[in-house]
């Protein structure tokens, strides 16, 4: 890649796309909160945690990601760690330390904050799997493969036990992604899809109703689907019910629908900060959280959707040019995988908005309203930004040949293959 | 080698972009217009419906007997009513068992009536919900199921308050505001008036208005259920409205809805309060057992009805309080609307009917005479067909040679008789036919009963009886099947006043009514009115001495009546076992055997007897006697006030302008009852209307007419 760069000065287009989007994310929320209530207190708690979140990046990007090589597994342990009490929470009542918030335990109340374990569980899941992956043995063979999926599926069952659907459809395709990167083999790769593809329906007719809804939902758009479903709801049971297809528009498709218009209403300019019927009355739930992206949509029409586009695509690319500058396996990887979680959030994010995808939890990083995934996100641009840091020293090997490393420029620990290299 | 999958993962996601991208071109540029018209239509905020308000129902002079007013209502939760609270066990048994007997208390009415009530509205809404459900495919929750349901209404401020507190405690107890239907205390205009209540499921299944969604039933609707309220009910009910305001509090969609006409009677308020005072003071006095009395006061050239007084009448705003004591009073039925629900025979009211009848065939002439000798055909029917003279004890003389006037005026059956014989039952029928006899009298009232004109092919079907001569000599005196209402009654006394038999109209400006012209030359119908004029005015008449009423402008005419009737059931008894197989007894009020039966068996479901063996009379009323001439009758007397000269001699140029019946039940044969009330009448006729008999002559005072709507 050192042919052709794409992005001259990574570092600095990562740091400027996301204070655009910070940026756009603050008027959003400003424009819907301050038009709507008169009082901008989700605004100003925004602000604050875009301090503390600049705060983390460069705590994150001070600390470098050799730190982070260095108590990788620990890291990734502390995170399952925190989890268990959630899962437990299930079954043992912890009180107003875990509460049940919509069905879910997702937060443990500390003095002062609340935890979200499972966003800190997305930075430890990407550096755990990035301090595993780097030696080559452990994604060649497949034994070696299977490591890091069981190691997986430990986070994965306690999130799932909360339960946090959207954090475990972001882990997936950060693993997979990652695993690919980190040059895992091809048929490897077709047993394992081919694993997924069986389980799928298994797990499909485990999930709940209304998440099996969701997933249809997508579906369920079109029109012509619904009428046939009307027509002969027993041979389209599958789908839904009857009643779900007749009231789609004022119940289970209500907030598509609405995100939906609210998007195509700002045609190709937008109606303008603050206007519009969207940002002015509460017609659309989670407008500043998750479907934060139909009210850029909605004021800023497709020019403001492009430009935050274009800002992911930025980091994406930026992310995916320091991977490739970089001589360590573990910041490569530790950089595809910060890039991973990033574009599998926007495509989510934005795919659900837009109707393309199922409707999750999942939010729109650094734009959303909330704490913990942006503190969460803040972490992995530090770490994107550690890795920028660090410039690979010329004479060093080209990362993912033979060497076992561990997390520094030099090798410490010659293996034999190594010897035989030189 | 893994540079390029860098590369590829750069250009997966750029192909998601992509992708993105495309869709929302498709969302903002393709679809962007119309996007953002639903983006508008967002804010609109559902519709909201406005009720319209009721029509009035005003008297001829405008005066409110009934009208719609703001007021409070108890409601009370679906849920609670349908029984699903208990059933999901939000409330207890016992807490609602206690709401049910604080409502009674509270409301004075009946436990079993508050909980029919409720009932009733948990039906309804269960059938609208089946009717919706089909219609959608699917099972479906009504509003209606999410609120509260009236069940006490017609509160004013003072007793909202007091159920304010008296039912914090209930929860699903609401004082809601409401609508209620007033109407005059006035017991005279209770049954004319009718009742409202709220939509029966059959209402909701035959619905006239089901085209429009702005005039159909809704199963929280109310209806006119008896009387005007249920004969005017389309003219009274107006279409609801809706309007739709948007979250800017534009508004986007605002229809006014149509409220219900006013309905402006042809009665005169006055006249009816003071019939009925009437009425409540004189059939007590003058009877020693009574039931209850109607009279029907008639405009004869328009026939609009200006008095329809059915005595006893009741509270119309204690209605539901008293309901049950109404409905088992057998002797007085006050929840009968007598003037059009009750027929009789009408005895010698048709007498002059007849005689035109005879007169117009030519069987007599307008001086033939005929001999009277008090029997007719002695040798072969013995007493069987005599004249009323030579009836019981008091043994009169006979009428001796009579003319037709002399006949009317005397009531001679035996002339009558004779007509009979020559004009036959389909001849007596065919007149009756003309004077609308057994027809609607097109009052239009829900109540109304057409009366029976027997005529053969009736007879034939109805009775399976030929037509004998003695059924039609029977019919020339107005007895046998023969029954009329009294409505029908007036009606036949405009017709002999006027010639011309005309529909009755309980509503102003009512035109295009069926009329037509009776036969008879002017000097058959003028021998008949002078036979009608003698019978109070001569002294061979026979209401000469009770009913002989006369001022310096007018007299009144008339014909006295009796009808035949007999001590009737007012209560059964049944003999009945249960499941524990202990005999019981059960007396039940009620007039029919049938219906009797069928109340029973809604109290004890259970109840196992033998529908024409357990069952018996209980009681009869009056008191049979052993009596044989001590018969029970009716007494009518039906009739008119004729212009009259100073020298007590009739205008003949002047048509009558004012006809009327009164019916005293059990009042004896003859005019010694209904005789003094009709010259009662007659007066108040006179006092009311003025010396013109103008029917739209102002009330004189306006006060103490006015029964007020309370």
């Amino acid at each position: 890649m050192r042919s052709g760069r794409i992005i001259a000065s990574p570092a600095r287009a990562i740091v400027l796309a996301v204070a655009v989007l910070f940026v756009i994310g603050l008027l959003c929320i400003y424009a819907t909160e301050f038009i709507q209530k008169d009082r901008p207190t989700n605004t100003i708690k925004q602000l604050v945690f875009a301090v503390v979140g600049i705060g983390v990046i460069l705590f994150v990007r001070r600390l470098g990601y050799p730190w982070f090589a260095r108590h990788g597994y620990i890291i990734f342990a502390c995170g399952v760690f925190l989890l268990i009490p959630l899962a437990l929470a299930r079954f043992v009542s912890f009180g107003e330390l875990i509460p049940n918030r919509r069905g879910a335990y997702r937060w443990i109340n500390l003095p002062g904050f609340q935890l979200q374990p499972s966003e800190a569980m997305k930075i430890a899941y990407i550096v755990g799997l990035a301090c595993y992956l780097r030696f080559r043995e452990n994604y060649r063979t497949f034994t070696g493969l299977m490591i890091p999926i069981a190691a997986s599926f430990v986070p994965l069952v306690l999130i799932l036990l909360e339960p946090d659907l959207g954090t475990v459809l972001l882990m997936m395709p950060v693993l997979a992604i990652m695993l690919y990167a980190a040059g895992a083999r091809p048929r490897h790769f077709a047993m394992l899809a081919l694993v997924a593809f069986t389980t799928a329906p298994v797990l499909f007719f485990q999930l709940q109703p209304y998440q099996r809804l969701r997933i249809f939902g997508v579906a369920l758009q079109s029109t012509t689907l619904r009428a046939k479903l009307i027509e002969d709801p027993e041979r389209f049971a599958f789908l839904g019910t009857k009643r779900q297809a007749m009231e789609w528009e004022v119940g289970a498709g209500m907030q598509l629908v609405r995100s939906k218009i609210a998007l195509g209403a700002g045609g190709v300019t937008g109606q303008g900060w603050g206007n519009g019927t969207y940002v002015e009355f509460d017609l659309l739930p989670d407008e500043h959280n998750d479907f934060i992206f139909a009210i850029i949509g909605h004021q800023w029409g497709l020019v403001g959707c492009l430009v935050v586009l274009a800002c992911y695509l930025i980091i994406v690319l930026a992310g995916l040019e320091l991977a490739a500058g970089t001589h360590d396996p573990f910041a490569r990887l530790l950089a595809v995988g910060v890039v991973a979680l990033m574009a599998t959030q926007v495509t989510i994010n934005v795919g659900m908005t837009i109707g393309l995808m199922p409707i999750t939890g999942m939010t729109l990083p650094f734009v959303s309203y909330g704490g913990s995934s942006l503190l969460t996100n803040c972490a992995a641009i530090g770490l994107l930004l550690s890795v920028a840091r660090r410039k690979p020293y010329m004479l060093s090997k080209q990362p993912f040949e033979f060497e076992e490393t561990i997390g520094r420029d030099v090798p410490v620990r010659p293996t034999p293959s190594y010897r035989k290299h030189f | 080698m893994f540079e390029k999958r860098l590369k590829q993962l750069a250009g997966l996601f750029v192909l998601v972009l992509a992708g993105v991208v495309a869709r929302l071109a498709n969302l903002q540029v393709i679809h962007g217009d119309e996007n953002r018209e639903r983006a508008q239509n967002a804010l609109l905020r559902p519709a909201r419906t406005l009720l319209p308000i009721r029509g009035r129902i005003l008297d001829r002079f405008g005066t409110p007997l009934a009208a719609d007013e703001p007021s409070w209502q108890i409601s009370v939760d679906y849920a609670v009513l349908s029984g699903d609270a208990v059933e999901k066990e939000r409330y207890s048994a016992d807490m609602l068992h206690e709401m049910w007997r604080s409502l009674t208390a509270f409301s004075g009415e009946p436990l079993p009536m508050l909980q029919d009530r409720g009932r009733s509205i948990v039906d309804r809404i269960r059938l609208w919900r089946r009717k919706v459900s089909e219609y959608h495919g699917y099972d479906v929750t009504l509003r209606e199921e999410r609120m509260a349901h009236p069940i006490v209404s017609g509160l004013d401020d003072q007793q909202q308050i007091e159920a304010r507190m008296r039912f914090d405690e209930f929860p699903f107890v609401k004082i809601e505001h409401g609508v209620h239907r007033t109407r005059t205390r006035h017991p005279a205009f209770a049954h004319l008036l009718g009742r409202t209540g709220a939509v029966r499921a059959r209402d909701l299944k035959k619905d006239p208005f089901d085209e429009d969604p702005f005039r159909r039933y809704l199963p929280t609707d109310s209806i006119g259920l008896t009387g005007v309220e249920e004969m005017a009910e389309a003219t009274l009910r107006g279409s609801r409205g809706v309007v739709q305001h948007d979250r800017r509090r534009k508004t986007t969609q605002h229809l006014e809805p149509q409220h219900g006409h006013d309905v402006a009677l042809t009665i005169r308020c006055d006249l009816q309060t003071e019939i009925y005072r009437l009425l409540e003071q004189r059939v007590p006095e003058l009877l020693s057992i009574w039931t209850g009395a109607s009279v029907v006061v008639l405009d004869v050239e328009t026939r609009e009805i200006l008095g329809l007084v059915s005595y006893p009448g009741y509270d119309p705003t204690t209605f539901n309080r008293d309901y049950q004591k109404l409905r088992d009073d057998m002797r007085h039925t006050p929840l009968r609307f007598r003037c059009v629900a009750n027929g009789y025979e009408p005895g010698s009211i048709v007498k002059p009917l007849t005689c035109l009848g005879g007169m117009v065939s030519g069987i007599v002439g307008v001086d033939t005479t005929l001999h009277c000798d008090g029997y007719f055909d002695r040798e072969r029917f013995k007493n069987s067909f005599r004249c009323w003279q030579i009836s019981g004890t008091t043994r009169r003389k006979a009428h001796g040679d009579v003319n037709v006037a002399q006949a009317i005026t005397g009531s001679c059956n035996v002339f009558m008789y004779r007509i009979g014989d020559g004009l036959g039952v389909g001849g007596l029928t065919g007149n009756f036919d003309m004077a609308g006899l057994g027809l609607p009298t097109g009052i239009g009232l829900m109540e109304e009963r057409r009366g029976i004109n027997p005529t053969p092919t009736w007879l034939a079907t109805k009775r399976n009886t030929s037509v004998t001569p003695g059924i039609a000599w029977n019919l020339a005196i107005g007895q046998g099947q023969v029954i009329v209402t009294p409505v029908q009654a007036a009606n036949l006394m405009a017709v002999y006043a006027s010639g011309k038999y005309r529909a009755v109209t309980l509503l102003a400006g009512n035109d295009g009514r069926r009329v037509w012209e009776l036969p008879g030359t002017r000097a058959q119908w003028s021998t008949i009115r002078d036979g009608i004029f003698g019978v109070t005015n001569s002294r061979t008449g026979t209401a000469y001495k009770k009913a002989h009423w006369t001022n310096e402008r007018y007299a009144l005419c008339g014909k006295t009546g009796s009808a035949t009737t007999r001590p009737a059931p007012i209560s059964f008894e049944i003999k009945y076992k249960e499941q524990d197989d202990v005999a019981r007894t059960a007396i039940v009020p009620g007039k029919v055997r049938k219906f009797a039966v069928e109340r029973f068996l809604l109290k004890h479901p259970d109840a196992q007897f033998d529908p024409k063996d357990d069952v018996s009379v209980a009681k009869v009323w009056p008191e049979p006697t052993d009596d044989p001439n001590n018969r029970h009758a009716h007494a009518w007397f039906a009739g008119y006030l004729q212009r009259i000269r100073s020298d007590k001699t009739p205008i003949r140029s002047e048509t009558p302008k004012i006809a009327f019946a009164v019916m005293v039940e059990f009042g004896g044969s003859g005019g010694r009852v209904a005789g003094p009330i009709a010259r009662d009448i007659a007066q108040l006729i006179y006092d009311t209307l003025g010396p013109n008999l103008n029917p739209d002559e102002p009330p004189v005072e306006h006060d103490p007419c006015d029964p007020g709507v309370s």
